[in-house]
């Protein structure tokens, strides 16, 4: 856990942000957390990670278009992050944090598309929303590939937990990712 | 589970239309329920209002990354 921290702690302005979620009442904790190490110990290393995954990653799409909503973007992948972590039932074995954070990365994709292809993919958003067709369909057809897939490959290059990069994936599929608990009773 | 719950957060957020592409359609009446979700559909919009949008906790968060 000490490795983990010094490792972080080489890019300060990411420490200051993770200290910044963690102390928000987001997590109503009492006492003011001081380091990372604290966060780790009190709030457990998932949970430290994801604010740092996070952190990270809310500033970094750096060449998308300036027409492109980000606050819309990240407003909407946080508010699934907390539905489908508020819905799964505490007993059941899976690791809240581990769907919050499927939740906040599951479209991504969206915004990578969107730097790899800056002239082509504002144009599928806005068919999207004009004719009302879902976005992932209008990816394959114009591009080949989803956004789903992009943010799965992106989980996997950042070694996130295997099952949430798989669930991403298959986020608009009708199945669920091979190899997962589908509780169904 | 975490992908039912992934697809179930999902669709709720396309019915409120919070949808990136800001898309909007009702959750089917016959949307399935998986079987761990203890509650109706109406329960399930309940705790979408709770977790995400009435809670704020979103926009305090958008906040303190900003």
């Amino acid at each position: 856990m000490r490795d983990v921290v010094r490792l972080c702690e080489l890019d300060l302005s990411l420490v200051a942000r993770v200290l910044s979620l963690v102390n928000s009442n987001l997590l109503g904790c009492r006492r003011p957390i001081k380091s990372l190490l604290q966060a780790m110990v009190i709030l457990g290393v998932n949970r430290v990670r994801n604010f740092a995954l996070i952190s990270y990653r809310t500033d970094r799409f750096d060449r998308l278009p300036d027409a492109f909503p980000l606050k819309r973007f990240w407003s909407r992948s946080f508010s699934t992050a907390f539905i489908s972590r508020g819905i799964v039932p505490d007993e059941s074995g899976v690791v809240h944090e581990d769907v919050f954070l499927a939740g906040t990365l599951h479209d991504m994709g969206i915004a990578f598309l969107c730097e790899i292809f800056p002239d082509e993919y504002p144009y599928i958003l806005a068919r999207a929303s004009r004719e009302d067709v879902p976005l992932h369909e209008l990816e394959q057809e114009a591009i080949g590939v989803q956004h789903a897939e992009i943010a799965a490959h992106v989980c996997e290059g950042w070694r996130i937990p295997e099952g949430v990069a798989n669930v991403i994936r298959v986020h608009h599929g009708d199945t669920p990712p091979r190899g997962s608990r589908r509780r169904s009773g | 589970m975490m992908w039912d719950a992934l697809r179930l957060a999902d669709r709720v957020a396309v019915h409120f239309g919070w949808d990136f592409t800001q898309r909007r359609a009702p959750l089917p009446k016959d949307l399935s329920l998986p079987g761990w979700f203890a509650g109706s559909q109406a329960r399930l919009l309940d705790l979408a209002n709770q977790h995400a949008k009435d809670s704020q906790e979103v926009q305090r968060i958008l906040a303190l990354l900003k």
